[in-house]
């Protein structure tokens, strides 16, 4: 896999940006797929924007205004051509509040599946808006924040408790020993490293978390499987010398416990991670203790 | 990632930091400058004590300790009004969560049938129920076929589908099928066994 | 939880350690399950025997006993409810003692748990 291959090769670039694209759902890193390609020689000959019929098909989102409390939330219906629109869903939303309402509020950023802001429940499942394509064949979508989150604004989640979770974790490396004169890197061997795939990827979005029903009824002292995921992430890692301190930290009723394996973590997390597996391993590695 | 820069701001406090840099920049540069560093919002730590406290906080985007309970006060009482988002009523109904949903509700009748016949025979005694076996047995003879085919079914189905995916649970303990593919591929056959277990059951 | 401790910058305090409350529970639990399964085939397959009908007349409540103590702590945890916490949790500890008492009592007096299932699903 050296640069030559990368520059002489351009079938090697194809190919890697196939499998890039598979993996990630994100057809940005095609350059032209066979319907653009068709599209530009159309409007090439037709001198004007391919017309398709407007497929125009319904957005139920969840709204809460903070300036009016006393108002209930409710569902507002948006209807959007989704010939004229992106993909994904969260390209729907950005229409939306481009032309049709701006006052509609949620999180986003990257709009590539890698930032973690735009987690949303989409027609019952948390994902992120900007991986989530448009079912075309459905007559709606439903958008919803996370669940069992205190709303700020229509889709935004309150993430403050979620965060100081992940902080009680210390999610940092921790060394008993300063290191040698001279040494100054942490060695780790490729198997050691192999551990943390997996673990490591995770973009703190919350998805996993806010669909796990233990985390529904005790988020103030149960974890949750994101920063469980985190948590064992540290504890595998050979570089850090605190393993046994952070098992001990869980013990508890709650804060592990809590969990009954019922792994919507792992059905419901964009980034194909599993938090279920991990938070098996950190059970696994306590009761031997 | 999000940086742990709070997000959930009252939709005051930029009236707060406005406040606060206009007091600031009013003060002009002193001539007493020990040292300065610069903010990312390119204003200078002014070399008087409190106003360098002052702008050291904002530089940090932090309130004044003073303002600090103000702060706190707007956002709890902005808290205390916000809505929880749906969970059980607009989540996806999967096999996930359906099924261990259903292994703690089999699990409940199950014991709660048992404690129930447990508790009973044992405080009957100054309550003179006469319970014993033979006594339900009885009782039991009586009944229809439709019915006893039914009660069958009402405590056969519960075990059986209580007992395989206690299996299924005990089978993740040790680490194994914890994928999503092991999930549902356990997950269905605790289903088709506990029917046919069912059916076995019901027939004997 | 809509009053949060401290600002986000500010690590939640986790519970105090209790490794009885923590894997100690955890790995209680597990055993009391795996016992059950050969204990469960057992009287399925052999019939009525006092040592199985004593294992069960044991197991079972402690299992029963163990999953009403997870659904109590799951939908009333003390710091939410600490009454009906507390009077779930004991009303559940004498309703699993006179249950064993039963258990006893029906296994010494009577025919046994294992031939009562055997009886009432032939009646």
């Amino acid at each position: 896999m050296s640069l030559l291959a990368l520059s002489k090769n351009s079938s090697f670039f194809r190919v890697s940006r196939h499998i890039l694209e598979i993996t990630t759902c994100n057809t940005r890193f095609l350059t032209t797929t066979p319907s653009q390609k068709a599209q530009t020689v159309a409007s090439a000959s037709a001198g004007s924007i391919a017309n398709k019929d407007p497929l125009v098909k319904t957005f139920s989102i969840y709204r809460w205004n903070p300036d009016k409390p006393a108002e209930k939330p409710h569902l507002q219906q948006y209807q959007v051509d989704l010939n004229a629109c992106g993909p994904m869903v969260l390209d729907a939303l950005i229409k939306i509040k481009n032309e049709q309402d701006s006052t509609l509020t949620f999180r986003r950023s990257c709009r590539e599946g890698i930032c973690g802001s735009c987690a949303m429940n989409i027609n019952g499942a948390n994902t992120l808006a900007c991986l989530a394509k448009i079912d075309r064949n459905a007559s709606s979508t439903k958008i919803y924040p996370l669940p069992h989150m205190y709303v700020v604004k229509d889709l935004v989640p309150d993430l403050t408790h979620f965060y100081k979770q992940y902080k009680s974790i210390e999610p940092f490396l921790k060394k008993k020993t300063k290191p040698k004169a001279g040494e100054r890197e942490h060695y780790q061997s490729i198997a050691d490293r192999k551990k943390l795939d997996g673990l490591y990827e995770c973009i703190l979005c919350a998805c996993c978390s806010t669909s796990c029903p233990s985390y529904w009824w005790n988020s103030d002292e149960y974890l949750g499987p994101a920063v469980l995921l985190q948590a064992y992430r540290w504890m595998i890692d050979s570089r850090d010398d605190y393993a046994q301190e952070r098992r001990e930290a869980l013990q508890n009723p709650f804060s592990v416990y809590r969990c009954h394996t019922i792994m919507n973590c792992t059905r419901t997390c964009p980034k194909g991670l599993n938090p279920g597996r991990a938070i098996a391993m950190i059970k696994k590695e306590m009761a031997l203790e | 990632m999000r940086s742990f820069i709070n997000v959930a701001r009252p939709f005051s406090e930029f009236n707060f930091l406005l406040k606060y840099q206009r007091l600031h920049l009013s003060q002009g540069v002193s001539s007493f400058n020990r040292g300065f560093a610069i903010s990312p919002r390119g204003s200078v730590i002014r070399s008087s004590p409190v106003l360098s406290y002052v702008s050291r906080q904002i530089h940090n985007a932090t309130p004044v300790q003073n303002d600090l309970v103000e702060y706190n006060k707007l956002l709890n009482s902005q808290r205390a009004v916000r809505p929880l988002s749906p969970h059980m009523t607009i989540y996806q109904p999967q096999i996930t969560w359906y099924m261990s949903g259903f292994h703690r509700v089999t699990g409940g009748i199950l014991a709660a049938v048992f404690y129930g016949g447990a508790i009973a025979y044992a405080i009957q005694g100054p309550l003179g129920l006469g319970l014993n076996s033979d006594a339900l047995v009885a009782e039991i003879a009586t009944l229809p076929t439709s019915l006893k085919l039914i009660g069958k079914f009402s405590l056969a189905f519960p075990f059986a589908y209580h007992s395989f995916n206690g299996v299924r649970h005990l089978i993740w303990d040790t680490g194994s099928a914890l994928t999503l593919k092991g999930v549902y591929t356990t997950g269905y056959t605790v289903l088709g066994l506990s029917a046919i277990s069912t059916l076995g059951l019901c027939l004997i | 939880m809509k009053y949060i401790k401290g600002s986000v910058n500010e690590a939640v305090a986790l519970p105090p350690r209790d490794k009885v409350a923590g894997s100690y529970h955890w790995d209680f639990e597990r055993l009391l399950s795996l016992t059950l399964i050969p204990l469960t085939i057992a009287s399925v397959l052999k019939g009525a025997h006092p040592i199985t009908d004593l294992g069960l007349g044991v197991i079972l409540p402690f299992h029963c006993h163990i999953g009403f103590d997870a659904m109590i702590t799951d939908y009333f945890p003390h710091r939410r409810n600490p009454v009906l916490n507390t009077v779930f949790a004991w009303g559940l500890r004498g309703a699993t003692l006179i249950a064993l008492y039963g258990c006893y009592e029906f296994n010494t007096n009577d025919v046994g748990l294992t031939e009562l299932v055997k009886k009432v699903w032939h009646a």
